[in-house]
């Protein structure tokens, strides 16, 4: 479905991201792991289109993405839940996901709200509600409600875990199962390396903007290298 | 009391027309982070707008909105033709982009039109006055600020209850996140740019009603001072480029009114004086812009 090669991403004169590849299967989870600042961010948000590519190439479904406008990325098929939530801390929960309805055509739109509402029944609660008002853990559901709304069939989520409480934690980690299992194929960034190859088919682990490491999730918790730097602690 | 009613009515006039500028400036530098001084040309081509239509013969209303008509189209033009290439430019890029616009048009408007102000005759009884309880007031005053109030509202409800509008305040916050979610920047910009030029359309057309002639740099010392409104209404703040623009109208024609002759010449001084002693008390404006909550 998601085809990355020879990646190469430069932050002025700082190359923050060298040859990366990997492939991401249609209904796969794959985690994206490493430490901060080896590159995954960028990784993903080359992808997106807000990040140029100094060369490489990035192809969904067959279809080049090198070039294209970040909303015309998302409206073939990708969603993106960024790295910080990033919700729109002003807007009520339904302007949030008003804007994310704006490219579906109305009648599929309210359906699908409907659904995302009865799948996340703290955005009904708080729907009137400013967004910026939300708890941590709030606001991601509904950075995930918002990049799911279109229904896409890539889901790209970045550091989704990142700063919440253990329980909410759990409740990310349990719906990248359930979207896997509705045939979602999910692209994941983490630092949590350990409970993301538990939801994981397969893992790419970066280190200073190269792959380090790739293969299935079972291996990859096998493996010495990444049990002594991730599962050490 | 009279007088002090009277000079009421002037400075929510005044203060309305640099209201509805700053709040064209403030909407376009929210979403492009662009400070437009050519934003007083849109002005002046609404001016040349409803003077071009009365000359052709139309009637005031129609000529008046042919003359929004052009201030839309212009401020579209320059989007598309000026800062579309220069978007993701840094501020002073950006900045040096709209200086350029803003002296290339007043020249096309000296050579191509006139140095001199050219007349516009708009139907007497705007020029008339009005006896309210035994107070006159001026009626161009008057519709001004019914205008005025009326394109706020207006503006209000557009943001508030419809799409776009979620779109242009979502754009203000993080116009990357907007762009992720599939809206398109270009979209969301031209709106922002339509919208300040239908302000200074309004404005354009309530400054010619009150003085009844257009010339090359009749958008330039309103949009200045409309400048000012932002910056002292907090820049990107669209609540508070509103009321900057209330407040530089009110000392300005307070200042006017209520000094001495001698300290008429100071009356610009004054203004900025006031500015700067409330910048001082409130270093990012009297309503600061919401920051985004990312966690």
């Amino acid at each position: 479905m998601l085809s990355v090669s020879g990646l190469t991403v430069d932050y002025g004169a700082v190359r923050a991201v060298e040859g990366v590849g990997f492939e991401v299967g249609t209904g796969e989870v794959v985690a994206l792991l490493g430490a901060n600042g080896a590159g995954k961010t960028t990784t993903l948000m080359a992808i997106a289109g807000l990040r140029r590519i100094a060369s490489g190439e990035i192809a969904f479904e067959g279809r080049a993405l090198a070039g294209l406008a970040p909303e015309e990325i998302v409206r073939l098929g990708i969603g993106v839940a960024p790295e910080g939530r990033r919700i729109f801390a002003g807007l009520s929960v339904a302007e949030n996901l008003a804007l994310a309805a704006a490219i579906v055509a109305p009648e599929a739109a309210s359906e699908r709200l409907e659904a995302l509402l009865a799948r996340f029944p703290i955005l009904r609660e708080r729907y009137r509600q400013r967004a910026g008002l939300l708890s941590g853990g709030e606001q991601q559901m509904l950075a995930v409600a918002r990049a799911l709304l279109p229904a896409p069939r890539l889901l790209m989520l970045d550091e989704p875990s990142l700063g919440l409480a253990p329980q909410m934690v759990d409740r990310i980690f349990d719906l990248i199962v359930e979207l896997k299992s509705e045939g979602i194929t999910v692209l994941l960034v983490e630092q949590n390396v350990a409970r993301s190859l538990e939801v994981a088919d397969r893992g790419v682990v970066l280190a200073n903007g190269r792959v380090a490491l790739a293969g299935p999730a079972a291996e990859l918790r096998a493996d010495d290298q990444v049990r002594a730097a991730y599962f050490a602690a | 009391m009279d007088i002090a009613l009277q000079q009421l009515v002037n400075a929510l006039s005044l203060g309305g027309i640099y209201a509805l500028l700053a709040l064209g400036l403030a909407i376009v530098f929210s979403i492009v982070r662009l400070i437009n001084f050519a934003h007083g040309e849109i002005m002046t081509v609404g001016g040349y707008g409803v003077f071009l239509s009365l000359m052709l013969g139309l009637p005031a209303l129609p000529a008046m909105a042919v003359g929004i008509g052009f201030s839309v189209m212009a401020a579209l033009a320059m989007e598309k033709v000026a800062f579309r290439a220069m978007r993701g430019a840094s501020v002073v890029t950006l900045l040096i982009t709209s200086f350029a616009v803003s002296e290339l048009l007043k020249v096309l408007f000296q050579n191509g039109i006139s140095a001199r102000p050219v007349p516009i005759s708009l139907p007497p009884f705007l020029s008339s006055t009005l006896d309210l309880g035994g107070v006159t007031l001026p009626v161009i005053a008057m519709v001004s600020i019914v205008v005025t109030l009326s394109a706020l509202i207006g503006l209000t409800l557009l943001l508030r209850r419809t799409v776009i509008g979620f779109a242009m305040r979502a754009a203000a916050e993080d116009f990357d996140m907007l762009r992720l979610l599939g809206l398109r920047a270009n979209t969301v910009v031209a709106a922002a740019f339509a919208i300040s030029g239908l302000l200074a359309g309004i404005a354009a057309v309530l400054w010619t009603a009150q003085r009844g002639s257009v010339d090359p740099l009749m958008g330039f010392f309103p949009v200045l001072k409309a400048f000012i409104s932002t910056v002292l209404g907090g820049l990107g703040s669209l609540g508070g480029a509103v009321l900057g623009g209330f407040v530089v109208g009110a000392i300005e024609v307070f200042s006017q009114a209520f000094l001495p002759p001698s300290l008429s010449p100071y009356r610009d001084a004054i203004v900025l004086t006031c500015v700067i002693a409330l910048l001082l008390v409130r270093p990012d404006g009297l309503i600061p812009p919401a920051k985004s909550l990312r966690s």
